[in-house]
């Protein structure tokens, strides 16, 4: 006999967390299920970057939402999850790319009520000394910042411990049948059961879609990262070149966490990573050209997370086109961490109403069939080389 | 901070050449072809990290490249290991938060 | 960036790592041979190459100049290299090494890690005052710069090692106040029924026996069945306080020495996914090989003390062994060849197996030594993480050590965890009564050792890596 749940949430990634906290919440007897460990995958592993994503212009709104999420997440979680509100820069270092940033922060400006401001060099000094003598401006959004992901998946685990729900750990689902109204969930011999199915399996969401015949696009990626050793002050925002992959941050601890999206390999057979050492060095070499007083900071580890990447790098977000009772929420494409409590708490709403808000109706799955070129393989192991 | 190491210097059982270092702006004399961190012991120096939580002054444990206790700033690169860093003249040490 | 090729590249420069090389010659391999000493001869025979008068050294050290010369010879060596990362490419180890403050590289077709032991921490209040050593870090200063401390000295813990460190230091009239032996009274019963066997077999105890009669002369005390060790002092250690029986004690100190036996370094095994074992004989990680030394990962060998504690003495053997194995792999030599080489070899590690299995049942380390007792010892040093907030952690059922890790930052410091895995494994495993499997321990991450930010940005190419795929992340 399976055992019954109002809810079945499979993936405990920030997002699968968020929701079964705010169906548990919301008095439902939800089954949070986890192949690995809660926030084991991309949701821990990440820089924690807080900050918008101006390209995609239909994610701008839901983007001002989470950015105000994080400032009461203390309200929401009794924890504010590391959040620290130090501003995003982007450094434009591209004369030629000016007419860009102003179109990137037309766009932002259209989309949402996200502050920002273009800096000249002078004022780019006062917000952060020591830049490279190649940048000429910047963009300012000092609403944004970063927040701790182990530190927020840590929070995310006492709530729900706190709310009753039923986290199972090492479980990964390999069947899905769906009897008389009920969605049941087998993994290795265990049986789990409930009327709503949200799949919120991040990379592996794809997989999951398939497990009852649903095709979704996400392909995994792996991106790493990089950790110094404690080093004088040397960053007071969360650092990102325009027109370039590089992020780059200090937390209060002193090290200093560097990224932008630089991918390392998924390896086909277990989805474990590894990392390339020429992308790693020039990610490298990127930030130190950028803030050249980096150069001694030692490095003392990098690794490399699994993320969810689909063809338009927006998530799929909304219920099923093919199965009444079921939800997605997955393939966030290098930007569900700092969108993922607020998405979560949203997505609750709509399953409880069952009604989409507007800030979650552009990412309806629909959207798939609707897209480009699209590989053939993309649903399936096939990290980029 | 005082400089000194609160622990009785070591001393050099073999009479070698020397050659000059520099700990924290100090000149020091000290046997050519010794790691940092003997170097720093035989002068009563702590060859070590103060610790960034709390501020103790730690000092090398393991001697073998380990333990990262004796991480300096030499030549102005942090996290150096002293224990398997070989003396240089005109070399300089000094301490660092880690 | 040119990198140099090689058919099998050896990592330590010990024992295990210098018979190797010379091996690895004898079968036609053009080999490197990579250590991150100024000099060969590993931890067991630190500075042998620059050691004045071979003769006051013994026949081990002086056996051991000769396996340098030789491994000299017979590889390429780059000493003062720390290998920082590997990655396979097709058919090549990518080994990068950090020399100074720069970042080399070379390639090879097979690898043998040699890398040896590290020592076991025993964490105790007051482990973190500068004037507490290793046993083994003491002797590494004695060996390499000829130095040695002020006494008194107090040296505690188990294992022969604490013995051979008080007689070196005696004999350079640095007074010792005392030896704390911790070795449970219960072990010697337990490993009686393996005497006879060690006795002829291996050199080890004989030694020992050697060295506990000198101290005895020389009018040492020896506390036996020693626990609740506490090194006092404020700025620097100044007194050692224990309980032997039912008393305790407090001896005035300007050092303390600590020794509770050695772990195979996993380091780099662990960075190319070698699987690894629980053995709880030791107890400890031990990386999975075959009698040649083989490991799980296609192309890399194991020989030495880092494929699991054989002692000083085996490690040429063994080092010989996995050597000839990748000569066989690589084609060089005939399989039947190989055999024949190592026949000897084989035969001497039988013997010394024999005395091994006593000394890890007669040293094996009580659970109070491997369990820091007091909840406000650091286990992690470098991070300055509590046994206290890990046992807080375990009560929470957060025990998988990674987990901890990601939550606690234990093990996130410059060591990686070489120092705190042990200790914090064990203080998981005691809090919560699950297995070593269960428990887990640290994913090695690159670079092994930290690298200068600079470093890497000599090491990359000017064009930006073709990233199609997307332009801006947020979260990474």
């Amino acid at each position: 006999m399976p055992r019954g749940f109002d809810a079945i949430v499979i993936g405990a990634g920030v997002h699968g967390a968020s929701v079964a906290l705010s169906l548990s919440r919301k008095g439902l007897q939800v089954a949070l299920i986890e192949r690995d460990r809660l926030g084991s995958h991309a949701s821990g592993v990440n820089a924690g970057s807080i900050h918008h994503i101006p390209r995609i212009h239909f994610e701008l709104p839901l983007a001002e939402v989470a950015l105000r999420s994080w400032e009461q997440m203390n309200e929401w979680l009794d924890d504010d999850c590391g959040f620290r509100r130090v501003g995003y820069l982007r450094v434009v270092t591209r004369e030629h790319e000016l007419p860009d940033v102003r179109r990137s922060m037309a766009r932002v400006q259209r989309y949402s009520n996200i502050p920002e401001q273009l800096l000249d060099r002078r004022e780019l000094d006062s917000v952060q000394p020591g830049l490279s003598e190649d940048a000429i401006g910047g963009i300012w959004a000092p609403s944004c910042g970063y927040a701790v992901p182990a530190h927020t998946m840590n929070a995310l685990r006492r709530n729900l411990q706190a709310a009753g729900t039923c986290l199972f750990e090492g479980a990964r689902v390999d069947t899905i049948e769906k009897a008389a109204g009920h969605w049941t969930c087998v993994s290795n011999g265990e049986r789990w059961s409930a009327p709503i199915l949200v799949n919120c399996a991040g990379a592996w969401g794809a997989a999951v879609a398939g497990l009852v015949g649903e095709r979704m696009l996400i392909s995994p990626v792996a991106l790493m990262m990089t950790v110094t050793g404690r080093a004088d002050r040397l960053l007071d925002t969360v650092l990102g070149l325009h027109g370039q992959r590089l992020s780059m941050k200090q937390p209060e601890n002193g090290t200093l966490l560097i990224g932008g999206g630089y991918q390392g390999a998924v390896v086909s057979k277990d989805w474990t990573t590894r990392l390339d050492p020429q992308r790693l060095a020039y990610n490298l070499a990127l930030a130190k050209e950028t803030l050249p007083s980096l150069g001694s900071v030692a490095v003392v580890r990098s690794w490399a997370g699994i993320e969810g990447m689909t063809p338009d790098h927006a998530p799929y977000i909304g219920p099923s086109l093919t199965h009444d009772g079921l939800w997605h929420c997955a393939g966030f494409s290098t930007h569900g961490f700092y969108l993922g409590p607020v998405t979560g708490q949203l997505l609750a709403d709509a399953i409880v109403s069952d009604t989409v808000p507007d800030l979650l109706r552009p990412f309806a799955l629909d959207r798939i069939t609707t897209l480009g070129p699209q590989s053939p393989k993309a649903d399936i192991a096939s990290p980029a080389a | 901070m005082p400089l000194e190491l609160d622990l009785p210097p070591f001393r050099c059982l073999e009479s070698r050449p020397e050659v000059s270092i520099s700990f924290e702006g100090r000149d020091l004399r000290v046997p050519e072809g010794i790691s940092v961190a003997a170097a720093l012991l035989l002068h009563g120096l702590p060859p070590g990290r103060r610790s960034a939580i709390g501020g103790a002054q730690r000092c090398a444990y393991c001697l073998i490249g380990q333990c990262f206790e004796c991480t300096m700033t030499i030549d102005g690169v942090p996290y150096r290991q002293a224990c398997m860093t070989t003396v240089e003249a005109g070399m300089t040490v000094e301490r660092q938060v880690g | 960036m040119s990198t140099d090729r090689f058919d099998l590249a050896i990592i330590g420069g010990g024992p295990a790592g210098l018979a190797a090389a010379s091996m690895a010659f004898a079968c036609g391999l053009n080999s490197v041979l990579i250590d991150e000493n100024p000099g060969l001869g590993g931890r067991v025979f630190h500075g042998i190459e620059t050691e004045r008068d071979v003769s006051i050294l013994g026949t081990d050290r002086i056996a051991a100049t000769t396996l340098a010369r030789d491994a000299r010879e017979a590889a390429t060596v780059l000493s003062g290299h720390s290998v920082v990362d590997i990655v396979r490419d097709h058919e090549h180890f990518q080994i990068k090494t950090l020399h100074g403050n720069e970042l080399r590289s070379a390639s090879a077709r097979r690898l043998l890690i040699a890398t040896g032991a590290r020592e076991r921490s025993m964490a105790f209040p007051g482990w973190t005052l500068p004037g507490v050593m290793t046993a083994g870090g003491v002797q590494t200063l004695l060996k390499g710069a000829r130095l040695v401390p002020a006494g008194p000295v107090v040296l505690a813990g188990s294992g022969p090692l604490l013995l051979l460190v008080a007689v070196q230091l005696l004999r350079h009239d640095v007074p010792v106040a005392a030896i704390l032996d911790t070795t449970p009274i219960a072990n010697i019963r337990r490993a009686m029924p393996r005497l006879a066997g060690a006795l002829w077999s291996g050199s080890v105890l004989r030694r020992g026996v050697g060295l506990l009669a000198s101290l005895l002369w020389q009018r040492v005390p020896i506390y036996r069945g020693v626990n609740t060790i506490a090194a006092q002092g404020d700025g620097s250690i100044r007194a050692v306080t224990f309980k032997a029986g039912k008393r305790t004690h407090r001896l005035d100190c300007a050092l303390l020495a600590t020794h509770v036996g050695i772990l195979p370094d996993i380091q780099l095994a662990g960075l190319v996914d070698c699987q690894l074992r629980w053995d709880a004989s030791i107890p400890g990680w031990t990386p999975v090989t075959d009698r040649n030394g083989k490991t799980s990962q296609d192309g890399v060998f194991i020989a030495g003390d880092a494929a699991g504690i054989g002692g000083a003495e085996a490690a040429p053997h063994r080092g010989r062994i996995a050597a000839t194995a990748a000569a066989v792999e690589l084609g060089a030599i005939a399989p039947d060849e190989g055999d024949r080489l190592v026949t000897l070899d084989r035969k001497k590690l039988r013997r010394l197996n024999r005395e091994r299995a006593f000394l890890d049942t007669l040293f094996f380390p009580s659970p109070d030594v491997r369990v820091p007792q007091d909840d406000a010892v650091l286990v992690c040093r470098c991070e300055a993480v509590s046994a206290g907030c890990l046992r807080a952690l375990a009560a929470a059922d957060v025990a998988e050590i990674n987990h901890v890790k990601s939550i606690s930052r234990c093990g996130m410091g410059a060591c990686q965890g070489r120092v705190c895995g042990p200790l914090a494994e064990e203080t998981l495993k005691d809090a919560t009564g699950r297995s070593a499997e269960a428990v887990g321990t640290f994913r090695v991450r690159p670079p092994l050792k930290p690298v200068p930010i600079g470093a890497y940005a000599a090491f990359a190419s000017d064009d930006p890596p073709a990233e199609a795929r997307f332009l801006y992340t947020a979260d990474w």
